[in-house]
């Protein structure tokens, strides 16, 4: 029995979880829910021991897991399968696999890993790479079924997944599913987190649904339904405005893509797409990670060039595109730098604020910040902190700010949303909306299916590389999740 | 004459190729150690000062290398354990050990430094291998130190390569976060490497001053610390292409003694240069670090 | 403020008690050491005035490693970027000799600047498109600049007599006046401060300067916002050569009138320790250019009264880098100890499903 007694766990000033507990039991499947930020990657980081709780603590059969050590847990029995990637990209996936628990004996022999790990592969219905080839060129699919199969190489008593669906075909999904109920009669614990509940119902025994970092409850899946669960993830959500906007472009085109590739590490990442986007429109682009958005953001930021293809702007000047990127501590901020200097990293505003000779016009630049942190109802210590002083959702809507301060005529947001609040989450979709109302074009490149729906008038679907248009009339989201996964029409 | 420059090319080449290996596994575990250099010239002076006192060669092997070791324990302390910058730490450290056996080598010998010498390590002849035409004499005529650095390239090609253990240093080196998530050590793992490296850098030291300059001058090491980090850039951070390139930069290190032996018009200069300045055009033509271990140089903290 | 001031107070007290060690296991008296670098450094006004002396290169080449560290860029060839600038500045010197006094030593200064700037600009030229690791190329060029000097004041610019290993002398107009005899203050230490305040001033209050410190804390976020990454790159090295190269300039003009072999005995590694100590800050380079400054002038004195060579002053610099290295460090002692907190994945947005209501 995988437990979780009053676990609580701070991140400098958020509250990650807050006297969670939890409790699944051998032979049994259970399926852990909840929102952006719910705290369910925190919690199954300390089962793998990647951190440490504050107070509280987690057990196993009774035996509390030594913590902090992810080396205690494999050998506890417990292994997982994480969101972001945790394979070593330049080794072979034999590699791979052997630092897994399939190296056995005195020597390294990959072949034997390889046997071993074909008998586990064909008993759950995967494909594997080539020999010898190394994890770099293989997609995010395949990525996915190596990392699930180095996993299970632990035999381990509990297998623990977060998010592990979202790539995988539906045959393969099926297949998936299969697995883990065979791995229930062998009276291993599953613990599947997952935001898609139609899933989780389908496979789970019981669910338990975590809410800003709270256990908000557990039901047997039998006993409740999405509806239930979903009120329970979301409590009382405020009217969010999902009529879709089937706004008829009536402006001039401001971007278009002409049979755009892209080529990366010999693959091709951006297949052959084409897109238009007019002024005043919201388009919106849906997708799982990994399936060529990033590349296709860095072409519109100009930091990349298409193999062939046009990216044609009706404005090509600096400043004129403004871009939000997915990874705003990475890419978008400088974090040691006060906030007025972050507004700065933007061209337009850089320019704007420096006079004669190059030089800079603080007290100006100073003051626009005040306002922007203000108007945009950022909360920050003041325009002269340090960007790493905000939250994360405060640095997001920074991000956000200086994007639409640079008045551009195309922004392009990647994950726009992501990690912020339902209320920073309605803000920004606000000054979305009233942006493209004045006539600015914007295009959201998101996985967040509720979010694209609510604001974009025209949707595509990216998968692979290549673009599939939705039409106005057919937007049903069971089926463009099916599409986003990879589906064929 | 092609004999003598042969020969000279791989004693010139081994120091430089211990470091480089030690260097290689150090990188592969994602570890940039600048400061090479500061360990190679500890090797040099500690070996000498300790064969010199005690007049055992051997104890002067054994203190080189527990000197180099010890300086590169204090460099893992800073970038592993702290996490600070790799760049500047190493850096530091080559200051620091140019100034300490500055330090110590004039207080222990004085200003004049002479006799400051013992019984160079001879060379040993491996009977008829070493009468083969040019390689003969460049591979099987020379000291224990250059036959155990033969020795040690296939052994560190295996060891990063072929072994589990060779698996773990590389996957320190790629992804740290996911070597950390599958059990693996990280901070132990590169602690290792550094070790090993400071092992090998230090027996590089020692033969400077016990086989192949036979006395200690300050600065004696004289780049080839930074020479080795070019070998395994060039090299690509795998111990072959380490030898291939360390016989490279050895050949231009002897080279500059023969063309200054033959009496030729040429400055001098041009030929104490060349090592260094043949390094620069070889970096730039083979491109720098496309193909280095993805987390390189990177601090890591669990 | 004074927590600025503290950091670098620590570190310094602390070498000291290291050093202290150092010397206590060599059997020398520490005291006795730090007496006599004291005395050494300014115990009289001529002993002061040679203190700015040696730290006038300093503050070159601390200004010239403070910019480029700033962009990240890890300049280790400031030595070599002053060698080259003041060969340049000892191959022109002799030939300016109808040259009116300001033009001449302008013109000398002039050459040592774009000497430096070539020297470090071809490092970061190499390291902006070839993706050659600045440390080793700048490492590798100093041990070109050496060898380039020696073969320059053995052969063609050796001095007519061709008696020594040295260059001619510059013309008297070239040279940089001395004030207050017998010290040799001159005005390349005014120089000296006047570029600290404009290097403070590019770094912290224009648009380039601004730009080389967002490149150095964060290049991909650089990148992705247009920052010409390639041209930072080459810019920021020729600037800070070109400032070394400055300081073999004013080296060549004021104090040594003309070239010879080992002309620089460290400066630009010895820079490293006065740019990290002033915590990259343009300004604070004037304070710590000084106090090593003094340490190299006293360091002469400690070795007559005590028998300890000079190049203890190395050690000093090497541990005073490594202890602030240590007190920034982002894992920290305490965290050596316990661990630090790791970081989770960022979680993925809800999808309509799951809000169905």
């Amino acid at each position: 029995m995988l437990a979780a007694n009053g676990i609580t766990r701070r991140f400098a000033r958020t509250v990650a979880l807050d006297h969670v507990n939890f409790c699944a039991r051998p032979g049994e499947i259970h399926a852990l829910v909840g929102e952006n930020g719910a705290g369910k990657s925190t919690l199954i980081n300390i089962f793998a021991g990647r951190l440490r709780p504050d107070s509280g603590h987690a057990t196993l059969d009774g035996v509390p897991l030594l913590e902090g050590s992810s080396d205690a847990a494999l050998r506890a029995g417990i292994a997982a399968v994480y969101q972001s990637p945790m394979l070593f990209e330049r080794m072979s996936w034999e590699e791979n696999l052997a630092l897994g628990g399939f190296d056995l004996g005195d020597r390294l022999d990959l072949r034997a890993v390889a046997d071993r790990a074909r008998q586990l592969a064909d008993r759950l219905g995967f494909a594997l790479p080539p020999a010898g080839a190394t994890v770099e060129g293989r997609s995010v699919a395949e990525r996915v079924r190596l990392e699930i199969l180095r996993a299970l190489s632990f035999d381990p008593h509990v297998l623990i997944l977060d998010e592990p669906t979202g790539v995988l075909a539906p045959e393969e999904l099926a297949a998936f599913l299969d697995t883990l109920r065979r791995l229930r009669t062998e009276g291993r614990i599953v613990v599947l987190v997952t935001h898609k509940l139609a899933e989780a119902l389908a496979v789970a025994d019981r669910v338990t649904v975590l809410r800003h970092g709270r256990t908000v409850g557990e039901r047997t899946a039998a006993a409740t339904d999405k509806a239930e669960l979903a009120q329970m993830m979301v409590g009382d959500l405020p009217p969010s405005s999902r009529r879709p906007l089937y706004h008829r472009a009536a402006g001039k085109t401001v971007l278009a893509l002409d049979h755009v590739v892209v080529d990366r590490d010999h693959r091709r990442v951006v297949d052959n797409l084409s897109f238009t986007l007019a002024e005043g429109e919201i388009g919106g682009i849906a997708g799982v990670d990994g399936n060529g958005q990033a590349e296709l953001v860095d072409l519109l930021a100009g930091v990349r060039r298409p193999a062939s293809g046009l990216v044609r702007l009706a404005d090509p000047a600096a400043g004129a595109t403004a871009v939000v990127p997915q990874n705003r501590d990475l890419d978008g901020l400088v974090l040691e730098m006060p906030l007025w200097e972050n507004l700065m990293l933007a061209s337009v505003l850089r320019r704007r604020f420096t006079g004669r000779a190059g030089w800079i016009r603080r007290a100006p630049a100073l003051d626009f910040c005040a306002e922007l942190l203000e108007k945009f109802r950022i909360r920050a210590p003041g325009a002269d902190f340090p960007a790493a002083a905000l939250s994360g959702g405060n640095r997001q809507r920074l991000a956000v700010a200086r994007a639409l301060a640079t008045s551009p005529r195309l922004l392009v947001a990647h994950d726009i949303c992501r990690g912020l609040d339902l209320r920073a989450t309605a803000d920004v979709h606000q000054m979305l909306r009233e942006y493209s109302a004045g006539g600015g074009a914007v295009l959201l490149i998101s996985s967040d299916l509720d979010e694209l729906l609510a604001l974009c008038g025209r949707l595509a679907v990216i998968c692979r590389g290549r673009l599939t248009e939705i039409s106005p009339a057919d937007r049903d989201p069971v089926r463009i999740g099916l599409l986003m996964s990879g589906a064929a029409l | 004459m092609l004999e003598a420059f042969a020969t000279s090319s791989v004693a010139m080449a081994t120091p430089i190729l211990l470091a480089a290996l030690g260097e290689t596994i150090v990188e592969r575990s994602g570890v940039l150690n600048i400061g090479i250099e500061g360990s190679m010239l500890s090797g040099a002076f500690f070996a000498l000062a300790a064969a010199y006192f005690s007049g055992s060669l051997i104890l002067g092997l054994l203190a080189g290398i527990a000197a180099a070791i010890a300086l590169n324990a204090l460099l893992a302390i800073l970038v592993i354990n702290l996490a600070v910058s790799q760049v500047v730490a190493g850096t530091a450290l080559d200051i620091f050990a140019l100034g300490l056996t500055g330090v110590m080598y004039r207080r222990l010998f004085g200003i004049t430094g002479a006799a400051f010498t013992v019984t160079p390590l001879r060379p040993i002849a491996l009977g008829p291998l070493a009468r083969l035409p040019v390689i003969g004499p460049a591979l099987f005529d020379q000291n224990a130190i250059v036959y155990a650095t033969i020795l040690l390239v296939p052994l560190v090609a295996y060891l990063v390569s072929h072994t589990r253990y060779g698996l773990w240093i590389r996957a320190a080196g790629e992804r740290p976060q996911a070597a950390d998530a599958l059990g693996l050590n990280v901070y132990r793992l590169r602690w290792e490497a550094l070790i090993m490296a400071g092992a090998l850098t230090g027996l590089g030291g020692a033969y400077l001053t016990l086989a192949y300059a036979n006395t200690f001058v300050e600065g004696i090491s004289a780049g080839r610390g930074f020479v080795a980090l070019a070998v395994v850039i060039v090299g690509r951070w795998n111990a072959y292409g380490a030898a291939a390139a360390a016989l490279l930069f050895g050949a231009a290190m002897a080279l500059q003694f023969g063309l200054q032996a033959s009496g030729t018009a040429i400055s001098y200069q041009l030929f104490l240069a060349l090592p260094y300045a043949l390094t620069l055009v070889v970096l730039a033509l083979f491109g720098g670090q496309a193909q280095s271990p993805s987390a390189l140089g990177e601090p890591y903290v669990r | 403020m004074i927590t600025a001031v503290l950091k670098p107070l620590a570190a310094l007290l602390l070498a000291a008690a290291l050093v202290s060690i150092v010397l206590l296991a060599l059997d020398a008296s520490p005291l006795g050491v730090f007496a006599a670098l004291w005395q050494g450094a300014c115990g009289t006004p001529i002993a002061f005035s040679d203190t700015l002396v040696k730290a006038t290169p300093l503050i070159f080449c601390g200004l010239a490693i403070a910019i480029a560290f700033q962009a990240a860029l890890w300049n280790i060839g400031a030595d070599g970027q002053l060698l080259v600038g003041a060969l340049a500045a000892g191959a022109l010197g002799p030939l300016l000799t109808d040259w009116p006094h300001p033009l001449a030593s302008a013109a000398l200064l002039l050459a040592g600047a774009l000497g430096g700037a070539l020297w470090g600009g071809l490092a970061g030229w190499l390291r902006a498109h070839r993706a050659v690791n600045e440390v080793i190329a700048t490492i590798m060029l100093n041990f070109v600049a050496v060898q380039l000097l020696s073969w320059a004041v053995h052969g063609p610019l050796m001095e007519p007599s061709r008696a020594f290993p040295k260059s001619a002398a510059i013309a008297p107009a070239a040279q940089l006046h001395l004030y207050l005899a017998p010290s040799r203050t001159n005005l390349g230490m005014v120089l000296g401060v006047a570029l600290a305040l404009a290097s403070y001033l590019f770094l912290f209050h224009t648009a380039n300067g601004f730009e080389l410190r967002a490149f150095g804390r964060n290049p991909r976020a650089s990148a992705f916002f247009g920052l010409p990454i390639a041209r930072l790159t080459t810019r920021t090295m020729a600037l800070s050569g070109a400032l070394a190269g400055l300081g073999g300039a004013v080296q060549v003009s004021a104090i040594t009138h003309r070239l010879y072999e080992a002309f620089s005995p460290g400066w630009g590694y010895e820079a490293i320790a006065v740019a990290l100590l002033a915590r990259l800050n343009p300004l604070a380079v004037l304070p710590t250019a000084l106090f090593f400054g003094a340490l190299d002038n006293g360091a002469q004195a400690m070795q007559r009264a005590q028998g300890v060579s000079p190049v203890l002053v190395q050690v000093i610099q090497g541990l005073v880098i490594m202890i602030l290295l240590a007190f920034d460090s982002p894992a920290g002692l305490r965290a050596m100890i316990s661990g630090p907190p790791i970081e989770p994945a960022t979680p993925v947005a809800l999808s309509a499903e799951a809000r169905d209501a």
